[in-house]
């Protein structure tokens, strides 16, 4: 999808947040800015294996488990220490060691679970839950090797405020994107989208082409306006998700293992933690071994595009842009916070570096 | 004089402790403030460096300040206490002014030697680019007990003050506007102290940036 370009003419930054919606919304999103992230792979193991995984791809899936909760402590103590304020655990699949994930929870308090939603995770583990889904029962069947994964994900996460569901789009499963909202919409559940990005090497069908980014930003934005209290995206979301480029070619990726800088932001703090709690800089990034010029992963977006603010407080649409993301990465991620209505209704240009 | 020197000992090789009053006539006080008169923070400075560069016999001025915390506003005619320790390092010193036993101001100075081209106390006072620089990140970053004249100018704010890019993008957006200059993004990471950020205003803005 490609957006409306703005003009080249310069807003001050007063200008533009004198606006009373922006400066709303900029002082609702700026009280998060306190947040850090960094990344913990809990477990080598995983009770389905998906085509296109991202854990099973590299050398990270051959770190040992590290089942000590002392060892796990220590980490997270450390981590709060160094001023880590949210904790994102994925890799390979959380719910299968729930006593670590506690402990995570109990010393960094906001954070975030990545699961196929198949174990209930449990509920005084108080973080934002994203159950993956990958397509409608039968797809998933067969890029999952999962049955009824839909109807039991619902079922393990009923009338639970922690979770969310996370879309992943691949150019095999464009079209069953409205029946699976449509479903999470008769069930009350919340949805945001996922873009499939390839692992370092791979080749095969799930590799998006310009037709099904095409396709993909065409039914993301369907969806958004026939479902908008389902779906948690903004046009700017899918501005930035289904563009040719990928997101570092758009936004020049901040993690380590594209961003060398260690002054500030990411560069500086983020670390993706494997099983065995070791972490490697020229490794670290929120989607380890995916090809970068081919991410356009949420997780990765909600990242590299909300550091990028200043380039795009250049005008009053790309910053309204900009803080549709922010709103839609916050309410996505962060237990509590509440996506208000979009400030744009139509796409625009990422802004250039300035 | 607006001060009067009431005393003036050295009770150890490294203390000294002058009591000092201030002048009800001082003009500090007809314009700060109109119908509340207070003693300004930069008036305690000067006369903490006064009391060590008579004691010393030489003519010093204050070159750097570091955790200066104003604790008690000061009123015409108050008699203060100036209480000073030589640091390990030459020409630093910790000082505390107090009244009626009661805490007024602490801190650290770094005096020098003033020379002919040496910036005068109340021109460091009046910088006016450093003072503006930190009135903006005080505001902005909504920070607690310091003014402008108190936020040492060569803090690291990412190390010491524990700001990160998000909020030192949004200072530099407001610098932006503030003296109409350019910043690319490329820069504003590594505008790190008031300091940094000054020298770069000042740069961009004789250039004409």
């Amino acid at each position: 999808m490609t957006g409306r370009t703005v003009s080249g003419a310069s807003s001050t930054f007063s200008d533009i947040i004198a606006d009373p919606a922006i400066r709303d919304r900029w002082e609702k999103v700026r009280r998060y800015f306190f947040l850090r992230e960094s990344t913990y792979d809990m477990t080598n193991r995983c009770n389905i294996r998906c085509e296109g995984c991202y854990y099973f791809t590299g050398a990270k899936q051959f770190a040992s488990e590290n089942l000590d909760e002392t060892a796990w402590q220590d980490l997270m103590t450390a981590e709060k220490a160094r001023g880590i304020t949210f904790a994102v655990l994925a890799g390979a699949e959380p719910s299968l060691v729930p006593q670590l994930c506690r402990i995570c929870f109990e010393h960094i308090p906001l954070g975030a679970i990545a699961t196929n939603g198949l174990k209930t995770i449990p509920k005084e583990i108080d973080y934002r839950i994203h159950i993956s889904a990958w397509g409608n029962d039968r797809t998933s069947k067969e890029t999952r090797k999962a049955d009824d994964m839909l109807a039991r994900q619902m079922a393990n996460y009923q009338d639970d405020p922690r979770a969310i569901f996370v879309y992943t789009f691949t150019p095999h499963n464009i079209d069953e994107a409205r029946q699976v909202t449509g479903i999470l919409a008769d069930n009350g559940r919340q949805v945001t989208f996922n873009m499939f990005s390839a692992p370092v090497g791979y080749q095969g069908p799930l590799r998006h082409t310009p037709d099904s980014l095409t396709r993909t930003g065409k039914m993301m934005a369907e969806l958004l306006a026939d479902y908008p209290r389902t779906v948690l995206f903004s046009q700017y979301n899918i501005v930035a998700h289904t563009s040719e480029k990928g997101l570092h070619d758009l936004f020049s990726c901040t993690y380590p293992r594209m961003n060398p800088s260690t002054a500030i932001g990411l560069g500086r703090s983020f670390r993706q933690y494997r099983t065995d709690l070791q972490w490697d800089r020229d490794a670290a990034c929120c989607v380890p071994d995916t090809d970068c010029s081919d991410c356009r992963h949420y997780a990765a977006g909600s990242a590299v595009v909300t550091a990028r603010m200043y380039r795009h407080a250049t005008g009053r649409e790309t910053f309204a842009a900009w803080l549709d993301y922010v709103d839609t990465y916050l309410a996505v991620w962060v237990r509590g916070y509440t996506k208000g209505a979009s400030l744009l209704s139509y796409p625009v240009t990422p802004p250039e570096s300035q | 004089m607006w001060y009067s020197l009431l005393a003036l000992n050295k009770i150890a090789d490294d203390t000294l402790v002058a009591h000092v009053m201030v002048n009800e006539s001082s003009p500090w006080f007809s314009g700060h403030f109109p119908d509340n008169p207070i003693l300004p923070g930069i008036a305690q400075l000067n006369m903490t460096a006064d009391v060590i560069a008579l004691s010393k016999q030489e003519n010093l001025c204050i070159k750097r300040l570091s955790r200066v915390k104003f604790k008690r506003i000061v009123r015409p005619g108050e008699r203060l206490e100036i209480r000073t320790q030589a640091a390990e390092t030459p020409n630093l010193y910790t000082f505390r002014i107090t009244s009626e036993a009661q805490d007024v101001c602490s801190g650290t100075m770094f005096l020098a030697a003033k020379t002919a081209t040496d910036k005068s106390l109340m021109t460091i006072a009046i910088d006016k680019t450093i003072i503006r620089i930190a009135e903006i990140i005080i505001s902005e970053l909504k920070l607690e007990d310091v003014t402008p004249a108190t936020l040492d100018p060569d803090l690291d704010l990412v190390d010491e003050v524990g700001i990160d890019s998000m909020d030192l993008a949004t200072i530099a957006l407001v610098i932006r506007d503030e003296f109409g200059i350019r910043i690319d993004e490329d820069d504003y990471p590594k505008l790190t102290t008031i300091r940094i950020i000054a020298e770069y205003v000042d740069e961009k803005q004789n250039s004409g940036e």
